[in-house]
Protein backbone atom coordinates (compact mmCIF):
# COMPACT_ATOMS: atom_id res chain seq x y z
CA UNK A 1 0.00 0.00 0.00
CA UNK A 2 1.35 3.76 -0.67
CA UNK A 3 2.39 5.65 2.28
CA UNK A 4 -0.14 8.33 2.57
CA UNK A 5 1.36 12.27 2.18
CA UNK A 6 0.86 14.66 4.93
CA UNK A 7 0.67 18.61 3.67
CA UNK A 8 0.68 21.36 5.87
CA UNK A 9 -1.32 24.58 6.02
CA UNK A 10 0.07 27.97 6.56
CA UNK A 11 -0.22 27.52 10.25
CA UNK A 12 2.02 24.22 9.89
CA UNK A 13 -1.29 21.96 10.82
CA UNK A 14 -0.97 18.37 9.19
CA UNK A 15 -3.77 17.33 6.82
CA UNK A 16 -3.43 13.79 5.06
CA UNK A 17 -3.89 13.40 1.31
CA UNK A 18 -6.08 10.71 -0.12
CA UNK A 19 -6.15 9.04 -3.44
CA UNK A 20 -4.84 10.83 -6.18
CA UNK A 21 -7.85 12.14 -8.51
CA UNK A 22 -5.58 13.36 -11.97
CA UNK A 23 -2.20 13.57 -12.84
CA UNK A 24 -0.79 15.67 -15.19
CA UNK A 25 2.73 16.71 -16.32
CA UNK A 26 2.82 20.04 -13.71
CA UNK A 27 1.62 17.73 -11.00
CA UNK A 28 -1.54 15.58 -9.52
CA UNK A 29 -4.29 15.93 -7.66
CA UNK A 30 -5.67 14.39 -4.52
CA UNK A 31 -8.23 13.88 -2.34
CA UNK A 32 -8.19 14.68 1.16
CA UNK A 33 -8.32 12.03 3.70
CA UNK A 34 -10.93 13.88 6.22
CA UNK A 35 -12.57 16.85 3.74
CA UNK A 36 -14.91 15.20 0.85
CA UNK A 37 -15.57 18.39 -0.85
CA UNK A 38 -11.74 19.46 -0.91
CA UNK A 39 -9.42 18.66 -3.26
CA UNK A 40 -5.40 19.20 -3.43
CA UNK A 41 -3.45 19.80 -6.29
CA UNK A 42 0.75 19.00 -5.27
CA UNK A 43 3.15 20.23 -7.81
CA UNK A 44 5.34 17.89 -9.06
CA UNK A 45 9.32 17.84 -8.14
CA UNK A 46 9.74 19.12 -11.81
CA UNK A 47 7.65 21.79 -11.97
CA UNK A 48 8.54 23.08 -8.41
CA UNK A 49 12.16 23.20 -9.20
CA UNK A 50 11.52 25.52 -12.23
CA UNK A 51 8.78 27.54 -11.10
CA UNK A 52 8.09 27.42 -7.09
CA UNK A 53 8.34 30.90 -6.72
CA UNK A 54 6.26 32.00 -9.78
CA UNK A 55 2.99 29.35 -8.54
CA UNK A 56 3.42 30.71 -4.92
CA UNK A 57 3.12 34.46 -6.39
CA UNK A 58 0.48 33.71 -8.71
CA UNK A 59 -1.63 31.85 -6.22
CA UNK A 60 -1.14 33.88 -3.87
CA UNK A 61 -2.67 36.87 -5.78
CA UNK A 62 -5.54 34.47 -6.84
CA UNK A 63 -6.29 33.47 -2.90
CA UNK A 64 -5.89 37.11 -2.53
CA UNK A 65 -9.20 37.33 -5.03
CA UNK A 66 -11.56 36.27 -2.17
CA UNK A 67 -14.62 36.30 -3.76
CA UNK A 68 -14.03 34.04 -6.20
CA UNK A 69 -13.98 31.49 -3.52
CA UNK A 70 -17.09 31.29 -3.27
CA UNK A 71 -18.31 31.28 -6.96
CA UNK A 72 -19.63 28.00 -7.91
CA UNK A 73 -18.78 27.94 -11.53
CA UNK A 74 -14.99 27.78 -10.90
CA UNK A 75 -13.02 25.59 -8.74
CA UNK A 76 -10.75 28.66 -7.32
CA UNK A 77 -7.65 28.20 -5.30
CA UNK A 78 -8.75 28.85 -1.72
CA UNK A 79 -5.51 27.74 0.57
CA UNK A 80 -1.39 27.24 -0.12
CA UNK A 81 -0.40 24.18 0.89
CA UNK A 82 3.01 23.45 2.00
CA UNK A 83 5.28 20.56 2.88
CA UNK A 84 6.96 19.73 6.31
CA UNK A 85 9.85 21.85 5.53
CA UNK A 86 7.20 24.84 5.24
CA UNK A 87 7.85 24.73 1.42
CA UNK A 88 5.23 25.93 -0.52
CA UNK A 89 4.04 22.35 -3.10
CA UNK A 90 0.96 23.19 -3.94
CA UNK A 91 -3.16 24.31 -3.02
CA UNK A 92 -6.49 23.16 -1.64
CA UNK A 93 -9.38 24.25 -3.47
CA UNK A 94 -13.33 23.31 -3.84
CA UNK A 95 -13.85 19.74 -4.97
CA UNK A 96 -15.99 19.43 -8.51
CA UNK A 97 -17.17 16.20 -9.71
CA UNK A 98 -18.58 16.18 -13.09
CA UNK A 99 -17.75 14.62 -16.82
CA UNK A 100 -15.10 16.67 -18.98
CA UNK A 101 -16.69 18.61 -21.56
CA UNK A 102 -14.44 16.58 -24.26
CA UNK A 103 -16.80 13.69 -23.51
CA UNK A 104 -20.47 16.02 -23.95
CA UNK A 105 -18.85 17.84 -27.36
CA UNK A 106 -17.79 14.66 -29.37
CA UNK A 107 -19.75 12.18 -31.36
CA UNK A 108 -19.24 8.98 -29.25
CA UNK A 109 -18.67 9.27 -26.20
CA UNK A 110 -21.92 11.77 -25.32
CA UNK A 111 -24.08 8.55 -25.69
CA UNK A 112 -22.22 6.75 -22.57
CA UNK A 113 -22.19 10.28 -20.48
CA UNK A 114 -24.90 12.25 -21.48
CA UNK A 115 -27.79 9.71 -22.92
CA UNK A 116 -30.56 11.91 -22.71
CA UNK A 117 -28.69 15.14 -24.36
CA UNK A 118 -30.70 17.45 -26.64
CA UNK A 119 -29.84 20.73 -27.97
CA UNK A 120 -31.51 22.66 -24.79
CA UNK A 121 -29.38 20.87 -22.35
CA UNK A 122 -26.16 22.10 -24.58
CA UNK A 123 -26.93 25.16 -25.30
CA UNK A 124 -27.85 26.05 -21.16
CA UNK A 125 -24.50 24.50 -20.58
CA UNK A 126 -22.96 26.89 -22.35
CA UNK A 127 -25.36 29.89 -21.30
CA UNK A 128 -24.05 28.99 -17.93
CA UNK A 129 -20.40 29.07 -19.18
CA UNK A 130 -20.93 32.76 -20.68
CA UNK A 131 -22.08 33.77 -17.26
CA UNK A 132 -19.04 32.23 -15.49
CA UNK A 133 -16.41 33.04 -17.70
CA UNK A 134 -17.98 37.02 -17.49
CA UNK A 135 -17.93 36.97 -13.79
CA UNK A 136 -14.09 35.86 -14.40
CA UNK A 137 -13.46 38.59 -16.85
CA UNK A 138 -15.57 41.05 -14.46
CA UNK A 139 -12.46 40.03 -11.87
CA UNK A 140 -9.34 40.53 -14.23
CA UNK A 141 -9.71 36.84 -14.92
CA UNK A 142 -9.25 35.48 -18.41
CA UNK A 143 -8.65 31.44 -18.88
CA UNK A 144 -6.11 31.55 -21.24
CA UNK A 145 -6.27 27.80 -21.90
CA UNK A 146 -10.25 27.71 -22.55
CA UNK A 147 -10.31 24.28 -24.00
CA UNK A 148 -12.99 21.11 -23.53
CA UNK A 149 -10.74 19.81 -21.09
CA UNK A 150 -10.48 22.51 -18.41
CA UNK A 151 -14.47 22.47 -17.77
CA UNK A 152 -16.36 19.02 -15.77
CA UNK A 153 -20.19 19.28 -16.58
CA UNK A 154 -22.82 17.78 -14.08
CA UNK A 155 -24.29 14.84 -16.19
CA UNK A 156 -27.50 15.44 -14.25
CA UNK A 157 -28.43 19.37 -14.64
CA UNK A 158 -25.65 20.09 -16.93
CA UNK A 159 -24.03 22.60 -14.70
CA UNK A 160 -20.46 23.51 -16.05
CA UNK A 161 -17.42 24.17 -13.09
CA UNK A 162 -14.29 25.29 -15.11
CA UNK A 163 -10.91 23.53 -13.52
CA UNK A 164 -7.43 24.21 -14.01
CA UNK A 165 -7.58 27.59 -12.48
CA UNK A 166 -3.85 28.05 -11.83
CA UNK A 167 -2.85 28.15 -15.26
CA UNK A 168 -5.48 31.22 -15.93
CA UNK A 169 -4.34 34.61 -16.62
CA UNK A 170 -4.65 36.91 -13.16
CA UNK A 171 -4.47 40.84 -13.28
CA UNK A 172 -4.15 41.72 -9.61
CA UNK A 173 -2.74 45.19 -7.94
CA UNK A 174 -1.44 46.31 -10.93
CA UNK A 175 0.74 43.13 -11.75
CA UNK A 176 -0.73 40.59 -14.69
CA UNK A 177 0.17 36.48 -14.41
CA UNK A 178 0.39 34.90 -17.60
CA UNK A 179 -1.60 32.16 -18.89
CA UNK A 180 1.98 29.90 -20.09
CA UNK A 181 -0.28 27.34 -21.72
CA UNK A 182 -2.40 27.14 -24.90
CA UNK A 183 -4.08 24.29 -27.11
CA UNK A 184 -3.16 25.70 -30.94
CA UNK A 185 -6.84 24.36 -32.46
CA UNK A 186 -8.44 27.04 -29.91
CA UNK A 187 -5.90 29.63 -29.84
CA UNK A 188 -6.96 32.52 -31.28
CA UNK A 189 -4.73 33.65 -34.69
CA UNK A 190 -3.06 36.93 -33.16
CA UNK A 191 -1.12 34.58 -30.45
CA UNK A 192 -0.10 31.96 -32.52
CA UNK A 193 3.84 31.80 -32.21
CA UNK A 194 4.12 33.82 -29.22
CA UNK A 195 5.60 33.05 -26.38
CA UNK A 196 2.58 32.14 -23.47
CA UNK A 197 4.58 33.15 -20.59
CA UNK A 198 5.08 36.63 -21.69
CA UNK A 199 2.02 37.47 -23.32
CA UNK A 200 -0.85 39.11 -22.43
CA UNK A 201 -4.40 38.12 -23.30
CA UNK A 202 -7.14 39.97 -24.60
CA UNK A 203 -10.74 39.27 -23.95
CA UNK A 204 -11.07 39.33 -28.12
CA UNK A 205 -8.62 36.46 -28.10
CA UNK A 206 -10.75 35.01 -24.94
CA UNK A 207 -14.18 35.73 -26.91
CA UNK A 208 -12.62 33.39 -30.58
CA UNK A 209 -11.84 30.43 -27.88
CA UNK A 210 -15.35 30.54 -26.75
CA UNK A 211 -16.51 30.54 -30.21
CA UNK A 212 -15.02 27.33 -31.25
CA UNK A 213 -15.87 26.11 -27.58
CA UNK A 214 -19.55 27.07 -28.72
CA UNK A 215 -19.32 24.87 -32.69
CA UNK A 216 -17.85 22.30 -30.73
CA UNK A 217 -20.63 21.80 -28.06
CA UNK A 218 -23.44 22.36 -30.47
CA UNK A 219 -22.01 20.39 -33.00
CA UNK A 220 -20.71 17.03 -30.84
CA UNK A 221 -17.29 18.24 -31.16
CA UNK A 222 -16.98 18.09 -34.98
CA UNK A 223 -13.85 20.99 -35.17
CA UNK A 224 -15.01 24.27 -36.84
CA UNK A 225 -12.28 24.29 -39.12
CA UNK A 226 -11.82 20.67 -40.25
CA UNK A 227 -13.08 20.60 -44.15
CA UNK A 228 -12.55 18.26 -46.95
CA UNK A 229 -9.16 18.24 -48.64
CA UNK A 230 -7.70 19.84 -45.49
CA UNK A 231 -4.72 18.51 -44.27
CA UNK A 232 -4.08 21.06 -41.12
CA UNK A 233 -7.39 22.64 -39.25
CA UNK A 234 -4.49 25.02 -37.07
CA UNK A 235 -4.03 26.97 -40.64
CA UNK A 236 -7.73 27.14 -41.72
CA UNK A 237 -7.75 28.59 -38.40
CA UNK A 238 -5.41 30.92 -39.12
CA UNK A 239 -7.05 31.99 -42.42
CA UNK A 240 -10.26 32.39 -41.26
CA UNK A 241 -11.57 29.40 -43.38
CA UNK A 242 -14.50 28.52 -41.92
CA UNK A 243 -16.75 26.64 -44.19
CA UNK A 244 -20.21 27.17 -42.98
CA UNK A 245 -22.71 29.41 -44.41
CA UNK A 246 -23.97 29.89 -47.72
CA UNK A 247 -20.84 30.98 -49.45
CA UNK A 248 -19.10 27.92 -48.29
CA UNK A 249 -17.65 26.62 -51.19
CA UNK A 250 -15.35 29.92 -51.08
CA UNK A 251 -14.27 28.36 -48.01
CA UNK A 252 -13.89 25.21 -47.98
CA UNK A 253 -16.45 21.95 -48.13
CA UNK A 254 -18.24 20.85 -44.89
CA UNK A 255 -17.16 17.24 -43.83
CA UNK A 256 -19.08 14.52 -45.23
CA UNK A 257 -21.79 13.26 -42.77
CA UNK A 258 -24.97 15.20 -40.59
CA UNK A 259 -22.93 18.52 -40.02
CA UNK A 260 -24.60 20.12 -42.01
CA UNK A 261 -27.88 19.22 -40.89
CA UNK A 262 -26.89 19.80 -37.30
CA UNK A 263 -25.79 23.24 -38.47
CA UNK A 264 -28.55 24.10 -40.58
CA UNK A 265 -30.74 23.78 -37.49
CA UNK A 266 -29.09 26.19 -35.58
CA UNK A 267 -31.18 29.69 -34.90
CA UNK A 268 -29.87 32.35 -37.99
CA UNK A 269 -28.38 34.71 -34.97
CA UNK A 270 -26.50 31.80 -33.56
CA UNK A 271 -24.87 30.92 -37.32
CA UNK A 272 -24.36 34.62 -38.47
CA UNK A 273 -22.64 35.03 -35.25
CA UNK A 274 -20.40 31.99 -35.41
CA UNK A 275 -19.45 32.99 -39.24
CA UNK A 276 -18.49 36.17 -38.33
CA UNK A 277 -16.45 35.44 -35.25
CA UNK A 278 -14.79 32.32 -37.10
CA UNK A 279 -14.04 33.66 -40.36
CA UNK A 280 -13.92 37.57 -40.25
CA UNK A 281 -13.11 37.22 -36.50
CA UNK A 282 -9.54 35.32 -37.69
CA UNK A 283 -8.23 38.41 -38.60
CA UNK A 284 -10.40 41.50 -37.13
CA UNK A 285 -10.78 40.73 -33.12
CA UNK A 286 -13.01 43.77 -33.18
CA UNK A 287 -15.89 41.41 -35.00
CA UNK A 288 -15.68 38.95 -32.15
CA UNK A 289 -18.72 38.59 -30.65
CA UNK A 290 -18.42 39.61 -26.85
CA UNK A 291 -20.30 37.76 -23.91
CA UNK A 292 -23.26 39.28 -23.64
CA UNK A 293 -24.21 39.01 -27.55
CA UNK A 294 -23.45 35.21 -26.63
CA UNK A 295 -25.62 35.63 -23.58
CA UNK A 296 -28.39 36.62 -25.93
CA UNK A 297 -27.58 34.92 -28.42
CA UNK A 298 -28.11 31.74 -26.20
CA UNK A 299 -31.00 32.54 -24.38
CA UNK A 300 -32.99 33.29 -27.82
CA UNK A 301 -31.98 29.86 -28.89
CA UNK A 302 -33.14 28.01 -25.57
CA UNK A 303 -36.23 29.84 -26.14
CA UNK A 304 -36.62 29.27 -29.35
CA UNK A 305 -36.24 25.24 -28.83
CA UNK A 306 -38.54 25.49 -25.68
CA UNK A 307 -41.11 26.66 -27.71
CA UNK A 308 -40.96 24.38 -30.53
CA UNK A 309 -39.00 26.87 -33.00
CA UNK A 310 -36.24 25.02 -33.67
CA UNK A 311 -35.21 21.08 -33.40
CA UNK A 312 -33.71 20.07 -30.05
CA UNK A 313 -32.38 16.96 -31.33
CA UNK A 314 -28.40 16.68 -31.04
CA UNK A 315 -28.68 15.04 -34.86
CA UNK A 316 -31.99 16.65 -36.14
CA UNK A 317 -33.58 13.98 -38.81
CA UNK A 318 -33.23 16.19 -42.19
CA UNK A 319 -31.70 19.13 -43.03
CA UNK A 320 -33.77 22.47 -42.70
CA UNK A 321 -35.66 24.00 -45.16
CA UNK A 322 -34.37 27.71 -46.85
CA UNK A 323 -37.78 28.66 -45.35
CA UNK A 324 -36.52 28.00 -42.17
CA UNK A 325 -33.46 28.91 -42.59
CA UNK A 326 -34.65 32.60 -42.50
CA UNK A 327 -36.66 32.60 -39.53
CA UNK B 1 -19.76 15.14 -55.05
CA UNK B 2 -20.57 12.30 -52.81
CA UNK B 3 -17.57 11.16 -50.87
CA UNK B 4 -19.28 8.33 -48.85
CA UNK B 5 -20.35 6.46 -52.25
CA UNK B 6 -16.37 6.78 -53.35
CA UNK B 7 -15.44 4.88 -49.77
CA UNK B 8 -12.92 2.11 -50.42
CA UNK B 9 -15.50 -0.97 -49.22
CA UNK B 10 -12.92 -2.95 -46.81
CA UNK B 11 -14.60 -5.87 -45.40
CA UNK B 12 -14.26 -6.17 -41.77
CA UNK B 13 -12.42 -9.68 -41.61
CA UNK B 14 -12.93 -9.84 -37.54
CA UNK B 15 -16.83 -9.56 -37.49
CA UNK B 16 -19.48 -11.32 -39.43
CA UNK B 17 -20.65 -7.69 -40.50
CA UNK B 18 -19.39 -5.73 -43.62
CA UNK B 19 -18.33 -2.20 -42.88
CA UNK B 20 -17.29 0.36 -44.74
CA UNK B 21 -14.57 2.06 -42.46
CA UNK B 22 -14.50 5.47 -44.23
CA UNK B 23 -18.20 5.14 -42.38
CA UNK B 24 -16.52 5.76 -38.97
CA UNK B 25 -14.84 9.03 -40.34
CA UNK B 26 -17.96 10.15 -41.18
CA UNK B 27 -20.22 9.50 -37.75
CA UNK B 28 -16.82 10.13 -35.58
CA UNK B 29 -14.55 13.40 -36.60
CA UNK B 30 -12.27 12.59 -33.57
CA UNK B 31 -8.55 13.50 -34.67
CA UNK B 32 -7.13 9.82 -35.59
CA UNK B 33 -3.75 8.44 -34.47
CA UNK B 34 -3.30 5.99 -37.05
CA UNK B 35 -0.77 2.91 -35.37
CA UNK B 36 0.09 0.20 -37.97
CA UNK B 37 1.83 -2.98 -36.57
CA UNK B 38 4.04 -4.99 -38.69
CA UNK B 39 4.90 -8.41 -36.95
CA UNK B 40 6.74 -10.87 -37.80
CA UNK B 41 5.07 -14.71 -37.60
CA UNK B 42 7.80 -16.39 -39.38
CA UNK B 43 8.17 -19.89 -38.35
CA UNK B 44 11.20 -18.90 -35.65
CA UNK B 45 8.58 -17.15 -33.63
CA UNK B 46 7.06 -20.84 -33.03
CA UNK B 47 6.03 -21.43 -29.59
CA UNK B 48 6.15 -19.37 -26.81
CA UNK B 49 7.21 -15.66 -28.63
CA UNK B 50 4.18 -16.03 -30.59
CA UNK B 51 1.62 -16.66 -27.44
CA UNK B 52 3.44 -14.20 -25.78
CA UNK B 53 2.95 -11.48 -29.04
CA UNK B 54 -0.84 -12.71 -29.17
CA UNK B 55 -1.48 -12.60 -25.15
CA UNK B 56 0.20 -8.95 -25.50
CA UNK B 57 -2.21 -8.16 -28.52
CA UNK B 58 -4.90 -9.07 -26.93
CA UNK B 59 -4.42 -6.70 -23.71
CA UNK B 60 -3.18 -4.13 -26.18
CA UNK B 61 -6.79 -3.75 -27.48
CA UNK B 62 -8.65 -4.59 -24.36
CA UNK B 63 -6.28 -1.63 -22.49
CA UNK B 64 -6.84 1.00 -24.87
CA UNK B 65 -10.48 0.31 -25.51
CA UNK B 66 -11.02 0.66 -21.77
CA UNK B 67 -10.35 4.45 -22.17
CA UNK B 68 -13.65 5.32 -24.51
CA UNK B 69 -11.43 9.14 -25.93
CA UNK B 70 -8.85 7.15 -27.10
CA UNK B 71 -10.81 3.91 -28.33
CA UNK B 72 -12.22 6.51 -30.68
CA UNK B 73 -9.45 8.52 -31.49
CA UNK B 74 -6.87 5.44 -32.43
CA UNK B 75 -7.07 3.60 -35.35
CA UNK B 76 -5.35 0.23 -35.79
CA UNK B 77 -3.77 -2.09 -39.30
CA UNK B 78 -2.31 -5.60 -38.31
CA UNK B 79 0.32 -6.48 -41.16
CA UNK B 80 1.86 -9.79 -40.60
CA UNK B 81 4.95 -11.83 -42.31
CA UNK B 82 5.39 -15.35 -41.98
CA UNK B 83 5.39 -17.24 -45.32
CA UNK B 84 3.34 -14.40 -47.03
CA UNK B 85 2.19 -10.88 -46.39
CA UNK B 86 -1.11 -10.82 -44.56
CA UNK B 87 -3.39 -7.77 -43.81
CA UNK B 88 -4.68 -9.26 -41.01
CA UNK B 89 -6.44 -6.23 -39.32
CA UNK B 90 -6.99 -3.16 -42.26
CA UNK B 91 -7.00 0.00 -40.35
CA UNK B 92 -10.42 0.78 -38.14
CA UNK B 93 -10.76 2.41 -35.34
CA UNK B 94 -9.88 0.68 -32.36
CA UNK B 95 -13.56 0.59 -30.39
CA UNK B 96 -14.58 -1.84 -33.46
CA UNK B 97 -11.39 -4.21 -33.51
CA UNK B 98 -11.58 -7.60 -32.33
CA UNK B 99 -7.81 -9.11 -32.58
CA UNK B 100 -7.69 -12.80 -34.34
CA UNK B 101 -5.08 -15.56 -33.07
CA UNK B 102 -1.44 -15.15 -34.68
CA UNK B 103 -0.36 -18.82 -35.81
CA UNK B 104 3.91 -18.47 -36.52
CA UNK B 105 5.07 -20.25 -40.01
CA UNK B 106 7.10 -19.44 -43.34
CA UNK B 107 9.78 -17.06 -43.64
CA UNK B 108 10.56 -13.48 -43.30
CA UNK B 109 9.28 -11.13 -46.39
CA UNK B 110 9.74 -8.11 -44.29
CA UNK B 111 10.44 -5.77 -47.18
CA UNK B 112 7.14 -6.66 -48.61
CA UNK B 113 5.02 -6.48 -45.44
CA UNK B 114 6.71 -2.93 -45.16
CA UNK B 115 5.44 -2.12 -48.78
CA UNK B 116 1.55 -3.31 -48.08
CA UNK B 117 1.27 -1.44 -44.49
CA UNK B 118 2.54 1.73 -46.35
CA UNK B 119 0.33 1.69 -48.81
CA UNK B 120 -2.67 0.96 -46.67
CA UNK B 121 -1.55 4.07 -44.29
CA UNK B 122 -1.41 6.35 -47.61
CA UNK B 123 -5.00 4.81 -47.98
CA UNK B 124 -6.06 5.71 -44.99
CA UNK B 125 -4.71 9.03 -44.79
CA UNK B 126 -6.68 9.75 -48.00
CA UNK B 127 -9.86 9.04 -46.20
CA UNK B 128 -9.05 11.26 -43.53
CA UNK B 129 -8.48 14.05 -46.13
CA UNK B 130 -11.97 13.18 -48.06
CA UNK B 131 -14.15 13.13 -44.73
CA UNK B 132 -12.09 16.43 -42.84
CA UNK B 133 -10.81 14.59 -40.28
CA UNK B 134 -7.57 15.66 -39.33
CA UNK B 135 -4.72 13.20 -37.84
CA UNK B 136 -1.84 13.03 -35.61
CA UNK B 137 1.74 11.55 -37.39
CA UNK B 138 1.18 7.92 -37.67
CA UNK B 139 3.24 5.14 -35.63
CA UNK B 140 4.71 2.36 -37.69
CA UNK B 141 6.06 -0.86 -35.41
CA UNK B 142 8.18 -2.73 -37.20
CA UNK B 143 8.73 -5.96 -35.02
CA UNK B 144 10.84 -9.15 -35.79
CA UNK B 145 13.12 -11.50 -35.01
CA UNK B 146 15.24 -12.52 -37.77
CA UNK B 147 15.88 -10.53 -40.97
CA UNK B 148 14.21 -10.46 -44.52
CA UNK B 149 14.47 -13.40 -46.56
CA UNK B 150 12.96 -11.27 -49.34
CA UNK B 151 14.43 -8.03 -50.99
CA UNK B 152 13.51 -5.19 -49.16
CA UNK B 153 16.19 -2.25 -49.45
CA UNK B 154 13.73 0.02 -51.75
CA UNK B 155 11.29 -0.92 -49.24
CA UNK B 156 13.65 0.40 -46.00
CA UNK B 157 14.73 3.26 -48.07
CA UNK B 158 11.33 4.42 -48.80
CA UNK B 159 10.40 4.02 -45.06
CA UNK B 160 13.17 5.77 -43.53
CA UNK B 161 12.42 9.02 -46.25
CA UNK B 162 8.81 8.89 -44.93
CA UNK B 163 10.06 9.43 -41.24
CA UNK B 164 12.04 11.95 -42.42
CA UNK B 165 9.31 13.83 -44.01
CA UNK B 166 7.43 13.53 -40.97
CA UNK B 167 5.03 11.54 -42.84
CA UNK B 168 5.50 8.82 -40.02
CA UNK B 169 7.18 7.51 -37.42
CA UNK B 170 8.68 3.69 -37.12
CA UNK B 171 9.81 2.07 -34.18
CA UNK B 172 11.81 -0.99 -34.94
CA UNK B 173 12.18 -3.90 -32.25
CA UNK B 174 13.94 -6.51 -32.30
CA UNK B 175 12.87 -9.67 -30.61
CA UNK B 176 15.96 -12.14 -29.27
CA UNK B 177 19.27 -12.95 -30.47
CA UNK B 178 18.38 -13.84 -33.93
CA UNK B 179 17.52 -10.16 -34.59
CA UNK B 180 19.57 -8.97 -37.07
CA UNK B 181 19.30 -5.20 -35.67
CA UNK B 182 21.59 -3.87 -38.54
CA UNK B 183 19.06 -4.53 -41.19
CA UNK B 184 16.11 -2.91 -38.79
CA UNK B 185 18.51 0.12 -38.65
CA UNK B 186 17.96 0.76 -42.18
CA UNK B 187 13.78 0.83 -42.09
CA UNK B 188 14.07 3.27 -38.77
CA UNK B 189 15.14 6.89 -38.58
CA UNK B 190 18.98 7.60 -37.78
CA UNK B 191 17.69 9.20 -34.76
CA UNK B 192 15.43 6.37 -33.87
CA UNK B 193 17.41 3.25 -34.10
CA UNK B 194 15.90 -0.17 -33.06
CA UNK B 195 15.22 -1.31 -29.48
CA UNK B 196 15.93 -4.58 -28.45
CA UNK B 197 12.22 -6.72 -26.75
CA UNK B 198 13.79 -7.63 -22.99
CA UNK B 199 13.41 -11.52 -23.45
CA UNK B 200 9.63 -11.83 -25.27
CA UNK B 201 8.20 -9.41 -22.90
CA UNK B 202 5.08 -8.18 -25.81
CA UNK B 203 3.33 -7.51 -22.71
CA UNK B 204 5.13 -4.85 -21.10
CA UNK B 205 5.44 -3.24 -24.98
CA UNK B 206 2.11 -3.59 -25.08
CA UNK B 207 1.37 -1.63 -21.83
CA UNK B 208 3.69 1.11 -22.82
CA UNK B 209 2.45 1.26 -26.55
CA UNK B 210 -1.39 1.90 -24.77
CA UNK B 211 -0.57 4.16 -22.30
CA UNK B 212 1.53 6.77 -24.76
CA UNK B 213 -1.62 6.27 -27.11
CA UNK B 214 -3.98 7.33 -24.53
CA UNK B 215 -1.19 10.23 -23.73
CA UNK B 216 -1.62 11.31 -27.87
CA UNK B 217 -5.21 10.99 -27.71
CA UNK B 218 -5.66 13.87 -25.29
CA UNK B 219 -3.31 16.16 -26.83
CA UNK B 220 -3.45 18.40 -29.52
CA UNK B 221 -1.96 17.30 -33.25
CA UNK B 222 1.28 18.52 -33.77
CA UNK B 223 2.40 19.09 -30.81
CA UNK B 224 5.81 17.41 -28.83
CA UNK B 225 4.92 15.28 -25.97
CA UNK B 226 7.48 12.91 -23.80
CA UNK B 227 6.16 9.28 -24.15
CA UNK B 228 6.29 7.14 -20.92
CA UNK B 229 9.65 5.40 -20.45
CA UNK B 230 10.81 2.28 -22.20
CA UNK B 231 12.85 0.48 -20.10
CA UNK B 232 10.02 -1.42 -19.07
CA UNK B 233 10.17 -3.85 -21.90
CA UNK B 234 13.67 -2.58 -23.68
CA UNK B 235 16.93 -3.66 -22.51
CA UNK B 236 20.25 -2.31 -23.88
CA UNK B 237 21.85 -3.50 -27.32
Amino acid sequence: MTKKITVYNSQGQPQLLGKPIAAGGQGSVYNMEQYDNIAVKIYSAHSLGKYAAMYEEKLGAAIELGRLKKFQGVSWPALMVYNGKGSFIGYAMKKVEGVPVNRLAHAMTHKKYFKKMNRKDVASMLLKLAVNLKSLHENGVIVGDLNLNNILVNPADYTPVMIDCDSYQIDYQGKTWHCPVARPELTAPELHGKDFSRVKRSLESEYFSFAILVFQCLMLGRYPYDWIGGENPVENLLQGSFPYGSDSHIQGTVPTGPWYKIWSHMSYKLKSTLIQTLREGAADPGKRADLDEWITILKHYIFMLEEGHADSAMIPAIKKSNEWVQK
Amino acid sequence: MNFYNNSKENTNMNSNSVVKYSDDLVTNPTSRIACTLLLDISGSMSGDPIDALNDGLKRFVKDVKADDFAAYAVDLAIVTFGGSVQVHTPFQNMSSVTVEELYAGGGTPMGEAVEVAMDLLEERKDEYKRNGVSYYRPWMFLMTDGQPTDSYVNQAQALKKANILKQVVTFGIGIGDGCDFNTLAKFCPDERPPVKLADINFRDFFLWLSQSLRQVSSSVPGTKLALPPTDGWTIDL
